[in-house]
């Protein structure tokens, strides 16, 4: 397969957009004739998508969401390197943990948020599922660099006299990068919908998903749809800022 | 100053190495030959401190600069910022120079030859301050004019240093002024 340039990438990926508001604009505006089923155009969804962009309480929703996603998926890049650290070198651990990570990857999000609703407070559930969703992902690509560094490095560095703490972050660390990046872009994802399934089960006050939860019990489906699409749009824009954050470095 | 007094060392049931003693003196040279296999590899990982003797004993004074059998360059690193991991950019900047790299200093491994890999790993030990200094077929893949001066490097920077070689080519080891020990 032929590698395409990025302006050919973005113009194929605009036009893909564009052709599935089509599809969009066509079956609302032929389902809403049939008064089969309501489906809000593609302008009306963003007329309200704009209506909330000009109100305070939408902002503070999206912040206190952000922050809450934000929050869980830190906590699990934190807790699953850690994890991967003393996976790669104990073989006690490594086996103790391996049914647990099993258990999260296949669970439902949902029964989590129900289980963990019994006793975690509303206001830090979001950040909490985040962080149980993300933190195997983080683990497994961490723990996957981790056994591929080449240890004839390491042992090089040893010979010339290096300290372990320095091994550690000047060989192990920049090799683990890499892995870890393509953890946190596929987290980061998980993250936010986990988060926001999270918040429109148990509803806390000035939420993403308390304006969703609103919206569906009010029948509101401009509403329904203009939240989703800023879920959507926070999710793009966050991946983003961590892609140009978080460049990969030359090799 | 190298000592090993009835080193053995083997390979789970394979014996590599058997109660083998040597003393190099500081400033002494030896140059290793032998077949494959024959345990020179293992006689520098056990100089090197990378593997234990089963029996014996291993001492060394000083500081210990290596070029391995492979290059061992870290690869999200441009070759001057490997030479310079472990000594003074300046110098990993001249060595470079003098081995012909100077051009290819803010280049990654995986952009230049094998040559120029070699050159780069040998830059790096050379760059150095050691006592002790572990060449594993440092010319390897090198043409004649860079052995030339890769040479004429080694003999000036390792002048009354401890020097261990392995090569292939009794003339190299002639040229470093090395004793020849046959494994």
């Amino acid at each position: 397969m032929r590698a395409e340039t990025k302006p050919k990438t973005a113009v194929r990926y605009a036009l893909s957009i564009i052709f599935w508001l089509a599809v969009w604009q066509l079956t609302a505006s032929a389902a809403n004739r049939g008064l089969l089923l309501k489906i809000p155009l593609p302008t009306q969804t963003l007329r309200a998508f704009f209506e909330n962009c000009a109100r305070a309480e939408f902002w503070s929703a999206v912040g206190s969401s952000v922050l809450h996603i934000i929050c869980g998926f830190l906590s699990a890049v934190a807790i699953g390197v850690m994890f991967a650290l003393f996976s790669a070198h104990s073989s006690v651990f490594r086996a103790l943990s391996a049914p647990v990570m099993h258990l999260v990857r296949s669970v439902p999000v949902a029964v989590f948020i129900i289980i963990a609703w019994l006793w975690i407070p509303t206001r830090i559930l979001p950040s909490c599922i985040s962080c149980l969703m993300v933190m195997p992902i983080i683990m497994s690509h961490t723990e996957a660099a981790l056994c591929a560094i080449d240890e004839k490095l390491v042992e090089m560095a040893r010979v010339f006299g290096m300290k372990r703490v320095d091994i550690l972050l000047k060989i192990k660390a920049p090799l683990i990068a890499p892995g870890l990046r393509a953890g946190c872009i596929t987290g980061l994802g998980i993250a936010w919908k986990s988060g926001v399934a999270a918040e429109v089960i148990c509803n806390p006050t000035g939420s993403i998903g308390a304006l969703l939860q609103g919206a569906k019990t009010a029948i509101d489906y401009e509403q329904v749809f203009a939240v989703t699409l800023t879920v959507v749009l926070l999710s793009l824009a966050l991946e983003n800022v961590l892609k140009i954050v978080w460049r990969e470095r030359k090799r | 100053m190298i000592d090993m007094r009835g080193v053995s060392f083997s390979y789970g049931d394979k014996p590599v190495i058997s109660d083998f003693s040597i003393h190099i003196p500081s400033g002494g040279r030896i140059c290793i030959f032998g077949p494959s296999g024959a345990g020179k590899t293992t006689l520098l990982r056990l100089i090197t401190g990378l593997e234990k003797p089963d029996s014996g004993s291993v001492s060394i004074g000083g500081r210990v600069s290596v070029v391995f059998q492979e290059d061992r360059l870290l690869p999200f690193k441009t070759v001057l910022e490997n030479v310079s991991l472990f000594a003074p950019e300046s110098d990993a900047e001249k060595m470079l120079s003098r081995l012909g790299l100077g051009g290819d200093a803010d280049k990654y491994p995986s952009e230049i030859s094998g040559g120029m890999a070699r050159r780069a790993a040998l830059a790096r030990a050379i760059a150095v301050e050691s006592e002790i200094y572990i060449l594993d077929e440092p010319f390897d893949g090198l043409d004649d004019e860079n052995i030339a001066a890769a040479m004429a490097l080694i003999n000036e920077r390792t002048a009354g240093k401890t020097l261990i070689l392995v090569t292939h080519d009794r003339a190299h080891a002639e040229q470093l002024g090395c004793e020849i020990l046959k494994l």
